[in-house]
């Protein structure tokens, strides 16, 4: 029993002593610091529309006849003549850029007043809107859609709808398939927000950026899905929205 | 019952001015001391370390002119004995900061001759007498080079010279390196610590040696403290947190609006460190960080200073940075190729859990001037200012961005 004591006693010394030789003394000091942008911050967007052909500036958006086969009775995409060079600035958390249609406010001849219907349901009035027709199930829609690349690319460029970057123009009048209200699938509207242009869609609503962009410069070509197009016909849409929105 | 109001004399009325121009005088004096702290500090009388020579810690001033710890140093001889050589020598074998004491004196068959700091008072450096019995100790390294030193005797005068031999200090004379000295100033013979004329001189008889001194200091038995202020740049004001102005959004590298000034008033052992970290939770966060997610970064830096910045020298707070992409920081208004001009420290998390030179602000070599391992001794006042930087380039609008920073004192 004594013999553990004095074990004790000696362990108890080396505990003691060891720590003291060891024994490290800090005296700590805790600022806060803080930097403060919640008022801080943009979204900006300049949308210049350019002839695929040559670069020169454009005004609209147009198709080139002679590469549709009319009524061919298959949905074959084709690219617009035209592209637009986006230079664009999204600094806020809660900001972000928009592109939708609005083909409800078209002029007389090209409103949609009937939309058309999905696969899966859901009732489109997005697309070009044939001359006359108020939209509809026959004939009333050309189908559009958009691709954002990060580089410009060559005048020969064919739209290739397999690629995921590619997204559907919406239209703010979309519906579901049960019919109620539609608001706009942010995957398939958004341009750019906080994390840089978006690339494209992830599952149902989630999206990935746009990779290899320098500065802040991308671009978007549009497609146009031709199946049903009769000589004389007139597709239209006048109302492509480009939005920034910011809380 | 009745009540009267009566006008003081004529003599006495001017007394009541007097006495009021007197409190106005004394109210002006008390407001110019509270913003002017450390230009009329009385270190004799705030600090638990006073430094005679020190290039960490407060004390005396060489010829401070009004300032009142003045001090002058003296060498004396006697008969036919030279005077000894004292001279302030620069270079990184110092024992504290950049400069030393080399000392040599030399024998004779007679005579005598010393060295001392006296204190002086008034801009004629009228010599004067000063109480340092709060003081327990009196502290300094010693390097003996050449020839004995054993027989030097040190310490302090008061009517007379009060000292002991350095042989009884443990001094080993053939050892060329620093060696500490304890004087513990109640054991020297009959000593009036309430009255001392020098309160640090060495004086020899038939020596002959050379020699070299350091870090000179009285110490108090209770330890003193270690502080930081906050204060704005924009007029030394104390403030309570570091911030960054809105302005900087989207910015490259920004100084932030205050610095923080570090006190030092404790000297327990020589092994002693001040080193600053984020203390954020983890090595990833090691700067300003969104409270909104958790995840979003800006990187942080620090320089330390002994003077305020931007200042007369050229020194800026222009944050400039090259290579990529692992930045050099240096200061924009200096060269990029001098490394001299690189003092901008990353910070890193405490969570890091390492001691690197990026955490290092300040140890017995002085505050930590550049990357390429400069340190700096200070001369009074020795109040280091710590500056802090973000990038601020990725700063994400709508969000708020914080960080707790640690400024750590260790001694062993």
């Amino acid at each position: 029993m004594k013999k553990i004591l004095s074990l004790l006693v000696v362990l108890a010394c080396v505990v003691m002593f060891g720590s003291a030789v060891y024994a490290s003394t800090d005296t700590v000091k805790t600022i806060n610091a803080s930097a403060d942008f919640a008022s801080s911050g943009e979204v900006y967007i300049s949308f210049n529309l350019k002839n695929l052909a040559d670069d020169s500036t454009a005004t609209a958006i147009a198709w080139n006849p002679s590469a549709v086969t009319l009524n061919s009775g298959t949905e074959t995409w084709k690219t617009a003549q035209q592209y637009a060079v986006m230079v664009a600035s999204v600094t806020k958390t809660t900001g972000a850029i928009y592109i939708y249609q609005d083909n409800k406010s078209n002029s007389t001849d090209y409103v949609a007043t009937n939309p058309r219907t999905n696969q899966d349901g859901t009732k489109a009035f997005s697309g070009l809107v044939r001359k006359g027709s108020g939209g509809g199930e026959s004939r009333g829609y050309i189908p559009l859609s958009y691709t954002m690349s990060a580089t410009k690319l060559p005048s020969s460029y064919e739209y290739n709808t397999g690629a995921s970057t590619a997204r559907y123009l919406t239209d703010k009048s979309d519906l579901k398939s049960d019919g109620s209200t539609s608001n706009l699938n942010v995957a398939y509207t958004t341009i750019a927000n906080i994390n840089g242009f978006v690339g494209g869609v992830t599952g149902e609503t989630g999206t990935y950026a746009l990779t290899g962009v320098t500065g802040d410069t991308a671009y978007m070509y549009f497609g146009a899905g031709f199946k049903d197009v009769q000589g004389g016909d007139t597709y239209k849409t006048e109302q492509i929205l480009v939005l920034t929105f910011q809380e | 019952m009745s009540a009267n109001f009566n006008l003081p004399a004529t003599g006495e009325y001017l007394q009541v001015k007097k006495i009021q121009r007197l409190a106005y005088f004394l109210f002006v004096c008390l407001f110019v001391m509270l913003f002017t702290n450390n230009l009329f500090a009385n270190n004799l009388t705030d600090k638990h370390v006073y430094g005679l020579f020190s290039e960490n810690f407060n004390g005396a001033t060489q010829n401070a002119g009004t300032v009142d710890d003045n001090i002058v140093y003296n060498v004396w001889n006697g008969d036919l004995y030279p005077l000894p050589v004292v001279n302030t020598v620069s270079g990184s074998d110092a024992k504290e900061g950049n400069n030393y004491y080399s000392c040599s004196v030399s024998s004779a068959s007679v005579g005598w001759s010393g060295f001392c700091f006296t204190f002086v008072t008034g801009t004629g450096n009228t010599v004067t007498t000063r109480d340092i019995s709060a003081f327990s100790t009196l502290e300094f390294y010693i390097r003996p080079k050449t020839g004995d030193v054993s027989d030097i005797k040190v310490g302090v005068t008061d009517s007379a010279d009060r000292t002991v031999k350095l042989s009884s200090l443990g001094i080993n004379n053939s050892s060329h390196t620093w060696q500490k000295c304890t004087i513990n100033l109640s054991s020297l013979p009959s000593v009036n610590l309430t009255n001392i004329k020098n309160p640090f001189l060495f004086n020899t008889t038939f020596a002959t040696a050379t020699f070299d001194l350091d870090s000179i200091v009285l110490k108090r038995s209770s330890i003193g403290e270690f502080n930081v202020t906050i204060k704005n740049i924009s007029d030394n004001l104390a403030t309570s947190s570091v911030t960054w102005n809105a302005s900087s959004f989207r910015k490259n590298w920004v100084a932030a609006e205050q610095y923080l000034e570090l006190s030092l008033d404790i000297l327990e052992t020589d092994n002693w460190n001040v080193r600053i970290y984020t203390d954020n939770g983890a090595v990833s966060k090691d700067g300003l960080v969104d409270t909104a997610s958790g995840t979003k970064v800006l990187q942080m830096c620090w320089r330390v200073s002994k003077n305020l910045l931007p200042n007369a020298s050229g020194d800026t707070l222009v944050i400039a940075y090259s290579g990529s992409p692992n930045y050099a920081l240096y200061d924009g208004g200096k060269s990029a190729t001098d490394p001299w001009y690189y003092p901008w420290f990353y910070i890193t998390d405490s969570a890091k859990g390492d001691a690197t030179d990026y955490s290092l602000l300040w140890d017995s070599r002085g505050y930590h001037i550049s990357v390429s391992g400069d340190f700096g001794g200070m001369n009074n006042p020795i109040y280091p200012k710590v500056y802090l930087g973000a990038n601020c380039a990725n700063a994400i609008g709508g969000l708020t961005y914080n960080a707790n920073i640690k400024v750590i004192l260790s001694y062993e």
